[in-house]
């Protein structure tokens, strides 16, 4: 059992910790608490607070790192306000700072950590830098209460499938070229449709009312995946559609309906999909576990879940997933890892605080486990 | 009237070059939205003028710190619009620099042609640059 | 549930005697003493182990929509019996093909492997660990030269393929078996992932997804075996003359920059 109180405050039973999150377009603050003793049924996290604001780009468009940065800069400090307020907590008993420190888009990534050292230096409390990832899986472990699954996290910047294996969360599929929210993203701003409150639900709307499956590329490659090519593919199509010429219209074969914009969106997810569950199951087979948990952006989506839902019901297992709160970008899960990190004494030093675009899920030594 | 310990930020910029002072003026129209820190001019063209900006940064208060926002606000200005010229005086003079050496290679190392009638123009360019 | 899988298929095939050995993601693995069209008893003569079939199945996937569940389930059925037979004509070692039904996901071949000293079949994945559990300082016999042999002949096999522009897809250690106990000649088996492909980025995510498999299951010798497989399937390269040379260093360069991906890709959200 890892002693999870041993750098506790005397006389102090619990701990309380604020996180920043801007890695992409959300800018996430949290405040959470964890009472002493290691986290289990019985001894939950406590979430005092969760604000988030959304940058979202015009339709059409993809959100330049630029104005992101610009949003996180501006609403930052108003951020903080409503979580502190939210929370009731003085900011002289919380314990740590956490932020996130990669992997993301740079320009985001450096307002936040200037508003996390900024405070750290106004109120004289410890930083602890956070993955990103890792912010999603130990959020996802503790709402969930899964306690050992493989974890697909999928979002617009991250496809990975993961499984905890000595202090470490090894990635063991991923996908080789782009994330799939990337690729669904890429999609909507094809079609020009709206991107709030998010490119990705959108797409799922539309593909609800979307019934003819029209034939695409399908890509995994062993334990990996590639969607370059399939959204290439996907966008071609969707060109011939808007094109206005009768010549490139699709037709279904069987009942020579014209093929729509929602016929699209709902092959392009039945396809992706299918591929992500095929390369979980795969992890799942290669650890011999049959819990999934998904997290990240992506994993808010209905199918996705329906569908990862069915593959572990087969395999006698179960599937574990969040609600919106906690699957897209958030303040709450980087207060939460940062802690559990900080609990078993870690901490940044300013200079050690520097923000990294490329943080791999697996750099990170997992001290606070030891299954 | 000003207050005597009114929080007045400046900046200084050295380089082997030169040397550049910013300062602000206390009695001067104050905003924390200033000309460089607004949305990307990218943002405005795409939006064809139309863009609502929701992610306005909040006016300062009338307090020490709050007309502080207001000053930095206007020395980031001051800063941003100088280091953008400067960067762009220096980009552009790489450019020249490796279009001379481009054409200095075309002719000398691939042996571009020099037995055109248009010898006399391509010498030209060599030698008066532009 | 998987029960039922199994239940299912015996109820379409109820003639054939099965007998579940793996399942993996994909498809489960029946063996069979039955030869889908000679009588009981009479076996062909050109196979390794008379007598043992491999049955290969691939069930509907629930989760998948009807109509791409067909496609994929035929299409991974019949490309992985081509390509079957297409390198028993290159002469490279793998399982015969003996009869297909595509639609169905069902893929009758040959058995490969023997039983090893602990009982377990002769996958590499299985020798590997079982020469780790074996080996210490002074017998290290997983570094031993008939292991050095085997992952050549391991690296060649792989070398004919990707010469041949075909890739394997699915590179890992439970896919490639030990086929003989005195020779120890490797197969490659299972080949539901693989493709033909020209590009060297191909080539290079299956050399990578192999490497990345030595190194999670086998840590302790894998830099060594992964050197010799590469010894191997470089000296077919050079046996090609300057075609297979040039096609060797577009992969490997690629190879490199495959690995280096894995560890750069930008991630946002």
């Amino acid at each position: 059992m890892v002693d999870m109180d041993a750098f506790a405050k005397p006389g102090k039973p619990y701990y309380l910790a604020l996180g920043m999150e801007g890695s992409a377009n959300k800018l996430g603050v949290g405040v959470i608490k964890h009472h002493l003793g290691p986290l289990d049924e019985n001894n939950r996290a406590e979430i005092l607070a969760n604000v988030r604001s959304t940058y979202n780009a015009p339709p059409g468009q993809g959100f330049l790192p630029r104005d992101t940065a610009r949003h996180h800069r501006n609403w930052v400090v108003r951020l903080v306000e409503k979580a502190l307020k939210d929370s009731g907590v003085k900011v002289s008993d919380l314990d740590c700072l956490c932020f996130t420190q990669g992997p993301g888009m740079g320009a985001p990534l450096q307002s936040v950590v200037v508003a996390a050292r900024t405070l750290s230096q106004l109120w004289e409390l410890p930083l602890v830098g956070v993955n990103h990832c890792i912010g999603h899986i130990e959020m996802g472990r503790e709402i969930t209460g899964a306690r050992n699954p493989v974890v697909l996290y999928v979002s617009g910047g991250n496809t990975q499938v993961i499984a905890y294996s000595r202090q470490r969360y090894r990635i063991f599929g991923e996908t080789l070229d782009i994330a799939i929210g990337n690729c669904l993203d890429r999609f909507a701003r094809t079609l020009h449709i709206p991107n709030d409150p998010s490119p990705g639900y959108n797409i799922e709307q539309l593909a609800r009312k979307g019934k003819h499956l029209v034939e695409l590329p399908y890509t995994v490659k062993g334990m990996d995946l590639s969607m370059s090519g399939i959204l290439e593919y996907v966008d071609g199509l969707a060109h011939d559609l808007f094109s206005g010429k009768k010549s490139k219209y699709l037709y279904d074969e069987e009942d020579g309906e014209r093929i729509t914009v929602e016929d699209l969106c709902f092959s392009l997810q039945e396809n992706l999909f299918s591929m992500l569950v095929e390369i979980t199951e795969r992890a799942m087979a290669h650890v011999d576990s049959n819990q999934v948990l998904i997290v990240g952006g992506v994993g808010c989506n209905e199918r996705l879940q329906e569908m990862m839902g069915i593959m572990a019901g087969d395999r006698n297992g179960s599937i574990y997933a969040t609600d919106e709160r906690f699957c897209i970008d958030n303040g709450i899960m980087i207060a939460h890892a940062g802690l559990l990190a900080y609990r078993v004494g870690y901490g940044n030093e300013l200079e050690d605080t520097v923000c990294r675009q490329k943080f791999r899920t697996d750099e990170v030594y997992v001290k606070w486990r030891d299954d | 009237m000003t207050e005597t310990n009114e929080l007045v930020p400046s900046a200084c910029y050295t380089a082997p070059d030169l040397e550049k002072e910013f300062m602000v003026s206390t009695s001067a129209e104050r905003t924390t939205n200033g000309s460089t820190t607004g949305p990307s001019d990218y943002l405005l063209r795409v939006t064809e003028g139309d863009y609502v900006d929701k992610d306005r940064s909040r006016e300062g208060k009338d307090t020490r710190i709050g007309r502080l926002r207001g000053y930095v606000t206007s020395l980031q200005d001051q800063v941003n619009v100088f280091l953008t010229t400067r960067m762009n005086e220096s980009k552009q003079a790489a450019n020249e620099k490796a279009e001379e050496e481009s054409i200095e290679r075309r002719v000398l190392d691939e042996g571009a042609d020099t037995d055109d009638d248009d010898d006399d123009d391509k010498d030209d360019e060599l030698i008066g640059g532009s | 549930m998987r029960d039922q899988i199994v239940d299912d298929l015996q109820l379409r095939i109820p003639t054939v005697p099965l007998r579940l050995i793996s399942q993996g993601a994909e498809a489960l693995i029946f063996m069979t003493n039955q030869h889908p069209y000679l009588p009981a008893g009479v076996n062909p003569c050109d196979v390794d182990n008379p007598g043992k079939y491999i049955i290969k199945y691939r069930p509907p996937k629930p989760y998948r929509h009807p109509k791409l569940d067909k496609r994929i389930t035929a299409t991974r059925t019949s490309s992985e019996a081509k390509l079957l037979h297409k390198l028993y004509q290159l002469g490279v070692k793998a399982p015969k093909l003996i009869a297909i039904d595509a639609p169905n996901g069902l893929i009758w071949m040959e058995f490969l492997g023997y039983q090893l000293p602990d009982m377990r079949y002769s996958s590499l994945k299985n020798w590997l660990w079982l020469l780790e559990r074996e080996s210490d300082r002074d017998h290290p016999v997983a570094l031993a030269d008939n292991v050095k042999d085997c992952c050549n002949g391991i690296g060649r096999s792989i070398g004919v393929l990707h010469l041949h522009g075909i890739v394997h897809g699915d590179l890992t250690t439970s896919n490639i078996v030990l086929t003989d106990e005195a020779t120890l000649k490797p197969s490659l088996i299972d080949f539901g992932l693989s493709s033909y492909s020209g590009l060297p980025e191909d080539r290079a995510v299956d050399l990578y997804v192999l490497e990345r498999a030595l190194k999670s299951t086998h840590p302790v010798y894998a830099e060594k075996y992964w050197e010799w497989i590469l010894d191997g399937y470089h000296d077919v390269h050079e046996e090609d003359g300057k075609r297979g040379r040039k096609k060797y260093s577009e992969t490997i360069s690629r190879f490199k920059e495959v690995r280096m991906r894995g560890r750069k890709r930008t991630m946002i959200g």
